[in-house]
């Protein structure tokens, strides 16, 4: 199965929805659909007739029992399609092979009334399962609720409706002077000719439904199966290493010259509509301006401002010297010849000095690095300590924090006191053997000391880590009392945390 | 190739957005009338006892049906934007902008209800919505309506925690977004298919079997946590 060239958008439906794109495949496939559901249905129709000795019930029956037989090469014809294979009329043999085949059997005898026929049959004449496999994965896709019942159920609902409706309309516009069909003839009494009428309509309300029954049974499965297999991963994922295979910068090119193209040709169009838009035959001859001038009335009004633009662009450009001015002599000073030779030789034998220089140092370096000395040893960063993390480092905090925030908060610097505070609770946190990688932000800061720490352990951190965040993105300044009582919270907490962890 | 088929109709805003909605098709339009049908006809019963007041009585009770008869839908879909009986199948009626329906509207689609009821049953509504591109029936068509699904609040599911592992380059939006639902749905599938689906992004790195599960569950970490959170 290549689900690159399905022909449907694939993602995760409910069932409803599901059905809904059913009803949307057998609308854009109604006519291949219908003309295949009669090809099979009036060989069928004419056979049973004969069998059933032109009775319209039975005829009817026979007809509506046979139904899975014209139903098995839609179901055929829609999975190639979907594929982007839709078989042509010639190929009509081999679909009809492939629906019409032991796997069948069962949908004309004991399945015949069973309310999700038209989900399983693609279990049995797609995927050909028989026995204990087919029941298994029947049991896989059944998950999908009361929908394909309900599905079979609306759907003869609305064969009634539709053979409701044709008799109506023939027995309501036919005029007067016509033979009336008697409506009441036309349901009961099966030896009339409003009968025969009636089953026709019946004929025709099938033919009609079942394109829709079967795409909306299948679509079910294909929306069960997108779920359970997750198709739509499948084909994104595909999409994905497709683009990181394919080269990136041939493809910018291409676009870029499909672009070109595509602008050329437009243009070209436009112009011949431009000319063409003039009804000929309308315009009287004499009225039209000669050839010449309508060019120049053309060009004329191809001039104006509405059409193309005006572009400013700066170039540089020789300055136009006087043909007749005589070229203006250099004269060389005295003795430049000799000079630029010296010169030219003493840049030389340095060049050629240099480059025997990095020879030199390049035969050094590789030497080394070949020298069978024993492996060089690699080059380490050294660690840092756990305590300081990197975020951690960028202010020394000072050494009495408690004095410090008080002299800020008698500084009136509420701002440095609180995030002198924040700080030393997290340097405090990473002393507890918290490890906070860079870049956390302090709800993640406060998630992790949550989960690593019991709920005692923390002490005023979730607090403060509020009040932080409330001053630091919503400048929202807190009162002093309350950041000395966090003051007080927190040396509370580390005078407990550091007793109990020991230096 | 002609655009895949689908049963979303979108709608441009002027800021560029498309706006998708996914219409409602006939089965549960029909079941869903049913059961406004069912419900209506409780209301209708319900209201037989008026039939004790004698002529006074008869008078509101055929009032009543009257109402009930025309104003029932309108009434629910410009107050909630559904019948009860659509409500129960997640559907929802709006303009075909996607803006909730309107009183005008719904008055047009509710009173040419009497046209899609012809010849009989909702027959003529039925062609309709089998023949349209949105499964509009003959009123919705006039007064410019859709049925479509009530998009929810979509539910947040739960990413299983792994170790973040940053994304290699070069994967568009879409991707990121199919390897976040994978997350989401992986533990729904087979372990199997699981290992498949990962697979086909791993080639690269050459992972295989679990490994590779891991590998792109540890990216749908880094796109859903960040790097900075490690699980401890």
């Amino acid at each position: 199965m290549e689900l690159e060239r399905i022909s449907m958008v694939l993602r995760p439906r409910g069932p409803w929805e599901g059905l809904d794109l059913g009803f949307a495949l057998a609308r854009h496939w109604f006519l291949p659909l219908w003309t295949r559901w009669w090809i099979l249905a009036l060989p069928a129709a004419i056979l049973c007739f004969l069998l059933t000795g032109a009775r319209p019930d039975r005829w009817l029956l026979a007809i509506w029992w046979l139904k899975p037989v014209y139903e098995a090469p839609l179901l055929v014809w829609v999975s190639r399609a979907l594929f982007g294979e839709p078989p042509s009329l010639r190929d009509l043999g081999a679909t009809l092979g492939a629906g019409l085949n032991r796997r069948l059997l069962p949908y004309l005898l004991w399945r015949r009334l069973f309310p999700r026929r038209s989900f399983v049959m693609p279990l049995s004449l797609l995927e050909g399962l028989g026995g204990r496999a087919a029941r298994a994965r029947r049991r896989v896709l059944n998950g999908i609720g009361g929908t394909p019942a309900w599905l079979t159920l609306v759907c003869y609902h609305f064969e009634v409706i539709l053979w409701g409706g044709v008799l109506l309309v023939l027995f309501l516009l036919v005029p007067q002077e016509l033979p009336r069909l008697d409506l009441g003839a036309a349901v009961t009494d099966s030896a009339s000719w409003a009968y025969w009428i009636s089953v026709l309509a019946y004929l025709l309300a099938f033919s009609v439904v079942a394109p829709f029954y079967v795409c909306a049974g299948f679509a079910l499965y294909l929306a069960r199966r997108t779920e359970l297999e997750a198709w739509d991963l499948e084909l994104a994922f595909r999409r994905a290493r497709e683009d990181q295979d394919r080269p990136r910068s041939a493809e910018t090119i291409g676009g870029a010259a499909r672009g070109r193209t595509l602008a050329a040709w437009s243009a070209a169009a436009f112009t011949t509509m431009l000319l063409t838009l003039v009804p000929h035959e309308t315009v009287r001859a004499d009225l039209l301006p000669a050839p010449e001038e309508a060019r120049a009335l053309i060009e004329e009004v191809l001039e104006a401002r509405d059409f193309g633009s005006q572009h400013e662009i700066r170039i540089w450009v020789p300055v136009s010297r006087d043909e007749g001015a005589p070229d203006p002599q250099w004269v060389l000073p005295e003795g430049f010849g000799e000079a630029a030779v010296l010169l030219g030789h003493f840049f030389k034998w340095g060049l050629l000095g240099f480059a025997v220089i990095a020879l030199g140092l390049l035969a050094f370096r590789i030497l080394r690095e070949w020298r069978p000395s024993g492996p060089r040893r690699p080059v380490l960063t050294p660690p840092l300590p756990a305590s300081t993390s990197s975020s951690l480092r960028l202010e020394a905090l000072p050494e009495d924090l408690a004095a410090a925030v008080r002299a800020s908060l008698s500084d009136g610097d509420r701002r440095r006191a609180l995030s002198l505070l924040y700080r030393a609770s997290i340097v405090h946190l990473a002393r507890l053997g918290l490890e906070i990688p860079a870049g956390t932000t302090e709800n993640e800061c406060l998630m992790l000391a949550r989960r690593a720490l019991p709920a005692p352990m923390l002490g005023p951190l979730e607090h403060l880590t509020r009040v932080w965040q409330g001053l630091a993105y919503g400048h929202l300044v807190p009162s002093r009392p309350l950041i000395e009582t966090l003051l007080a919270d927190w040396c509370r907490w580390t005078a407990a945390g550091g007793a109990k962890q020991g230096p | 190739m002609p655009p895949p088929i689908d049963t979303i109709r979108f709608n441009e805003t002027p800021e560029g957005v498309e706006l998708g909605l996914q219409v409602a098709g006939p089965v549960p339009r029909a079941l869903a009338l049913l059961l406004d049908t069912l419900i209506r006809a409780a209301l209708v019963l319900a209201l037989t006892p008026l039939l004790a007041l004698s002529g006074f009585g008869l008078g509101l009770m055929l009032l009543g049906f009257f109402l009930l008869e025309w104003f029932y839908p309108v009434f629910f879909e410009v107050r909630t934007g559904a019948t009860p009986g659509k409500s129960a199948f997640g559907l929802r009626v709006v303009h075909d902008d996607g803006t909730p329906v309107g009183l005008a509207a719904s008055m047009i689609r509710n009173l040419l209800r009497v046209v899609d009821f012809l010849p009989a049953l909702y027959g003529a509504g039925l062609v309709s919505t089998l023949v349209d591109r949105d499964f509009r029936r003959l009123g919705d068509l006039a007064a410019g309506t859709l049925v479509v699904y009530a998009q929810g609040q979509e539910r947040q599911r739960a990413i299983p925690e792994a170790l973040p592992q940053p994304l290699p380059p070069g994967l568009g939006s879409e991707t990121q977004r199919a390897i976040l639902s994978f997350a989401e749905r992986g533990q729904r599938l087979s372990l199997a298919r699981r290992v498949e689906l990962a697979e086909i992004l791993t080639a690269v790195s050459g992972e295989n079997g679990e490994l590779a599960v891991a590998r792109v569950s540890g990216w749908a970490n880094w796109l859903a946590r960040g790097p900075g959170v490690r699980s401890p």
